[in-house]
């Protein structure tokens, strides 16, 4: 890699982002380099997609910062980061290629760059064909690489994928990853969230892994094997996060005599298991 | 200020294109009030005025029964369509029991008695 794989991008300091009761991210801080592909790993509900949200401007931190590397905060300048969310969000009623235009458009880039570019992308996910087409029939698989062709079009200089091989085929799994490897070598940086260590194994350069809000570990898939003394991935994920999952919801209700009196009377119940014991099955 | 109308116009211009595109929308809001409105101003007052002539056409007939006529009664029945007889009233064995008005009414040969 070259000297520009060491360059400060993008910068989380001491972030902590809680809605309501819940805290889903707890004092986070980390470093994006450009030119790396960087892999958020973690279980449902780690708080991947709080990271991804808050680094791509959508979210703003309850506390901390995320900053790229000329200092300013990451939602007064979006125009630099190129996302693709979980649910695409595309136009039904647009082409593909409108979609694209359309999110390049208000990033203030012109058609031909815009169109330069899609074209130059779209022939890596064989997408070519299918730009003049409405997306309303568009397969999962196409309307994740409409989604990709639109987050590359104006140029960014970071890439946001929140799951993006999540429920595609094999072959246009493939195709996806092979785009994000294409985008790196072409000196761009990507930030990858995905629950499949085998993915992150094959494409990031460095993983992070997230387990209740918190970052347990940071680094190359081998520096993760060698630091949990573990052959595989897999196994060095297992060990680093044996921590219960987090209670999600806590409740506060509970502690005043209004708020046990609101339990009593609307909380839900489960039955009782000594009220189960010896009810007969046929009855 | 020009980045942000060049973003409206933007927005406004996908969004003419989305509404143009969604003929279902077009039809529910264009359309139908085309056909509604010729239903509305046209074909109701035609019917309502149809039936209006059927109820002008009708000729009551009515028979006041009595020995006296006063000139009052006899203008406020006065209609065009309102067609009077006036016979004398006369008494089978009591006046509350009406002979053969009822069935004639009945049968419409008549439309109303009075006495």
């Amino acid at each position: 890699m070259s000297n520009m794989a060491h360059e400060s991008l993008l910068t989380v300091s001491n972030v902590f982002k809680n809605f309501g009761d819940v805290i889903a991210l707890d004092g986070v801080s980390l470093e994006i380099n450009s030119g790396e592909i960087v892999g958020l790993v973690g279980s449902n509900g780690a708080g991947k997609t709080t990271l991804l949200r808050l680094m791509s401007g959508v979210y703003r931190p309850s506390r901390g910062s995320v900053t790229l590397a000329d200092g300013n905060q990451v939602h007064n300048m979006r125009s630099t980061l190129g996302v693709v969310p979980e649910s695409t969000g595309l136009y039904s009623r647009l082409t593909a290629w409108e979609n694209i235009r359309y999110h390049s458009r208000l990033y203030g880039v012109s058609d031909e760059t815009s169109w330069k570019r899609t074209l130059k992308f779209a022939e890596s996910l064989e997408m070519e064909d299918n730009l003049s087409r409405y997306t309303r029939g568009f397969s999962r698989g196409m309307r994740q690489k409409t989604a990709l062709l639109r987050a590359l079009a104006h140029g960014p200089k970071v890439l946001l994928l929140d799951e993006p091989t999540a429920g595609l085929d094999i072959t246009s799994a493939r195709t996806v990853r092979s785009l994000v490897k294409q985008v790196r070598n072409e000196g761009g940086t990507v930030i990858y969230s995905t629950h499949q260590l085998y993915e992150a194994q094959q494409v990031c350069d460095r993983i992070i892994i997230i387990h209740n809000g918190v970052i347990k570990a940071d680094g190359s898939p081998q520096e993760l094997m060698s630091i949990t003394e573990c052959n595989s991935l897999e196994e060095a994920y297992v060990n680093l996060t044996q921590e219960k999952a987090r209670m999600r919801f806590e409740d506060k209700k509970s502690d005043g005599p209004l708020g046990k009196l609101w339990n009593k009377l609307f909380k839900p119940k489960l039955p009782d298991k000594t009220e189960l014991m010896g009810v007969d099955e046929d009855e | 200020m020009s980045n942000s109308f060049h973003r409206v116009k933007t927005i406004a211009k996908k969004e003419v294109i989305e509404f143009v595109r969604d003929w279902r929308t077009i039809v529910a809001i264009i359309i139908i009030p085309i056909l509604m409105f010729p239903v509305l101003f046209i074909v109701f007052p035609v019917l309502l005025e149809s039936e209006a002539a059927e109820l002008d056409s009708r000729i009551i007939e009515i028979e006041v029964q009595g020995n006296q006529f006063p000139d009052q009664l006899i203008q406020q029945f006065n209609y065009s369509t309102t067609e009077i007889t006036l016979t004398n009233v006369t008494f089978n064995e009591s006046l509350s029991i009406p002979g053969d008005d009822f069935n004639r009414v009945r049968n419409m040969e008549i439309d109303a008695v009075l006495f």
